[in-house]
């Protein structure tokens, strides 16, 4: 019994731990897609891109549902799993947020030749932003896992980087509507703003939950 | 055989007891595993329920000769109702969800019995329950602040992922059960069922050649079993007070509340770890009265405390407050219920709830005494004259002289009037995986005798052989002779001949 308790607790974590990877993976595609996509538009290279992503999406959709089903089938402790399996479900809204906004961007293909100018730039800043806001719910993922002291720091940076893309998001709406565009295409552009604004407070409200599973550990 | 049905009745309040016990103290166990929501319920039940009855069965069966604290109470109606007292008081504080110590009810109520038959109560035992309630919670308390320091500190070190702790944490917390749930069933089975062993209304059966189901072994069985469905039943509510309603605990500290109040309980209360360090030449840990419930209450506020004041705050003061009156209030309500309903026994039911106890003081006491270095000349107007109750007898040796405590248990062990006689039959029937061969055949010279006083019995069994005879009086022999003694106890009340002929239920009972 003790040997499949802790068989099955090690492989729950590892496939915690690729969950983890997949979703840092995952915004590392996304920055390099929309980075081509600003630079060279909806290519092929793009669309392989998009394909990659997808999969990973998919791959990531996958382990998110075999983690919960191996947290209440094999696993007993309510109040951990149900903890883990919420924190599971925010990060994997943030991996389809990431393929969603791929999507839009291969079916919209909005026209970046039409940008006004500086907005490319601030743009790829703002999905650096975002990617990075994400990144850092994952490590406070991963230290609430394994380092609970460690979460305090990174939720700290998930604010940070948050109000960056904050920021930025304020920016680039007031250029695009400040610009001569039409107001089909203002929305259009800011559609792809908002975005990758929600994308960030999604990562946002993930810390925050993270910080209060934390807060239920410590005590 | 056939079975006195007043027996069974008599039984049923032992078994009602063991019922209080599981439905309290099973939290002492596993209250922090539950509250928290490491272990379900359900499970714990199981765990607690099949170790309660091992421990009862196994250990507990072994040591069943001391009758355990009811023991004292010698009739079997007052034991009957003593035991009822402590059991209806323990039921009333698991009702209102209190951690109570279900050893100080019995207390409490063998303290009722002594005050309405007039017997005299060791009142160092009454210190050392309100000893108790201060020491086992700061031990509890500072045992549980070290451990919790020591285990999160190594587990940060460890980096040991959040699934796996959780894992490590519920085996440590089912094996932590499980050996709690076993001392509990060997520790107090014989409070439990002691009282009634003399009258047990089972029968030793043997299968095969293989072993022997003793009837002691079976009597324990049902109390266990009573202790287990206590368990199942309605031992939630006291866990969930313990576990969560006093301090939510995270899983970790669940663990360290059960591990502080085993460490408080063994480096504290046990003679065995005493003897053992004394055999090795190092320095004692002094023996302090503590007892498991007062410390896991203790171990878990020690945990919040540990927290400054946002784990200070974290803790219901209220609830705390709570179980403290109750404790308090668990030997003083047993003691209570325990004397109205032994005077209601007694003239309602016309039972018989006591035997009386007589005294005399004859030149052979007088003898006896001298020879222990007591000055007798203030009792020589005693002489001669048989007198009860016990607080009687007392009250006239202190009307006379002024005997330090020991002297005065001495004159009151030595005067008590308990008549013994050394049969064949008695002989036969004594316990030969208990007593030893040499004591066994020391009892067999002396077939045919009779003796008026224990001393009497006890000197002629120490001139016959060593092994009945009580090492000098140092610590290093404190469980030697603690053992000793209880064999004699054992012996004594099985050659006792009560003076009501045909009271078979006295006649065994101290």
């Amino acid at each position: 019994m003790r040997l499949t308790l802790f068989g099955k607790s090690k492989a729950i974590e590892t496939e915690i731990d690729d969950f983890l990877n997949q979703l840092s993976d995952a915004g590392l595609m996304f920055e390099q897609l929309v980075s081509h996509y600003v630079d060279h538009g909806a290519d092929p290279d793009f669309d392989a891109k998009a394909e990659r992503l997808t999969a990973q999406e998919k791959s990531a959709n996958e382990t998110a549902n075999r983690i919960g089903r191996a947290l209440y089938t094999e696993m007993l402790i309510p109040d951990l799993r149900a903890d883990v399996l919420s924190l599971i479900q925010d990060l994997d809204y943030l991996i389809d947020s990431y393929s969603g906004i791929a999507t839009a961007f291969e079916i919209e293909k909005p026209d970046i030749a039409l940008a006004p100018e500086g907005t490319p730039d601030l743009y790829r800043e703002l999905v650096a932003n975002a990617v990075k806001c994400v990144e850092a719910t994952v490590r406070a993922a991963r230290a609430f896992f394994k380092n609970i002291d460690a979460v305090d720091d990174h939720v700290h940076k998930i604010s940070f980087f948050e109000n960056e893309v904050d920021e930025l998001a304020v920016r680039l709406k007031r250029a695009i509507f400040d610009s001569a565009l039409g107001l089909d295409q203002k929305l259009h552009f800011r559609y792809f703003v908002d975005a990758l604004d929600e994308l960030a407070d999604d990562a946002e409200d993930a810390g925050e939950w993270i910080a209060i599973y934390t807060i239920k550990r410590s005590l | 055989m056939p079975v006195d049905i007043s027996i069974l009745i008599y039984l049923s309040s032992g078994l009602f007891l063991g019922w209080s016990l599981g439905a309290n103290d099973a939290a002492n166990v596993f209250g922090t595993a539950v509250g928290s929501r490491m272990i379900r319920f359900e499970t714990a039940a199981v765990i607690s329920a099949v170790f309660i009855l091992l421990g009862a069965v196994i250990s507990g069966a072994g040591a069943a000769h001391g009758l355990g604290k009811l023991g004292s109470v010698n009739a079997l109606a007052g034991a009957f109702m003593t035991a009822l007292a402590a059991a209806v008081t323990v039921y009333w504080m698991t009702r209102l969800s209190l951690p109570v110590s279900t050893t100080q009810a019995i207390v409490g109520a063998i303290v009722g019995w002594n005050w309405y038959s007039g017997s005299i109560t060791d009142m160092t035992m009454l210190s050392k329950i309100v000893g108790t309630w201060i020491a086992a919670p700061i031990l509890g308390a500072l045992f549980s602040m070290i451990i919790y320091r020591i285990t999160t500190w190594a587990i940060r070190k460890a980096q040991i992922h959040l699934i796996s702790l959780d894992a490590y944490t519920r085996i440590g917390l089912i094996l932590a059960g499980a050996f709690g749930a076993y001392s509990l069933g060997a520790n107090n089975i014989a409070n439990v069922m002691g009282v009634f062993v003399a009258s047990s209304p089972f029968t030793d059966f043997h299968v095969d050649h293989l072993f022997t189901f003793t009837s002691i072994q079976q009597l324990f069985l049902l109390g266990a079993i009573a202790i287990g469905v206590g368990v199942f039943t309605y031992s939630k509510r006291v866990m969930m007070t313990v576990g969560d309603s006093l301090l939510p605990l995270t899983p970790v500290a669940a663990w360290v509340v059960v591990i502080s109040q085993a460490v408080v309980l063994f480096l504290f209360a046990s003679t065995g770890l005493e003897h053992t360090l004394l055999s090795l030449g190092l320095p004692t840990i002094p023996l302090i009265p503590v007892s498991s419930s007062q410390a896991v209450v203790g171990a878990v506020v020690g945990i919040g405390l540990l927290h400054g004041r946002k784990g200070a705050k974290q803790i219901r003061w209220r609830v705390l407050a709570n179980i403290a009156s109750g404790w308090a209030s668990t030997p003083v309500m047993a003691a209570a219920i325990c004397f109205v309903m032994l005077f209601v026994l007694q003239n309602v039911f016309n039972q018989r709830v006591y035997t009386q106890v007589y005294f005399q003081i004859t030149p052979e006491v007088t003898d006896y005494l001298k020879r222990h270095g007591v000055d007798t000349a203030p009792l020589a107007d005693l002489e001669g004259r048989k007198l009860t109750p016990p607080v009687h007898f007392r009250e006239l040796i202190r009307k006379r002289a002024h005997y330090d405590d020991k002297q005065e248990a001495l004159i009151l062990f030595a005067a008590e009037l308990y008549p013994m006689e050394v049969t064949p039959a008695d002989i036969a029937a004594l316990d030969r995986n208990y007593l030893s061969k040499a004591q066994i055949d020391a009892v067999q010279r002396l077939q045919g005798q009779g003796y008026t006083y224990k001393w009497q019995l006890e000197e002629a069994l120490a001139a016959i052989t060593d092994e009945w005879k009580p090492r000098p009086a140092t610590t290093l022999n404190k469980l030697y002779n603690k053992k000793l003694r209880e064999r004699l106890d054992y012996l004594e009340s099985s050659l006792h001949v009560s003076e009501q002929q045909g009271d078979e239920g006295s006649r065994r009972l101290r």
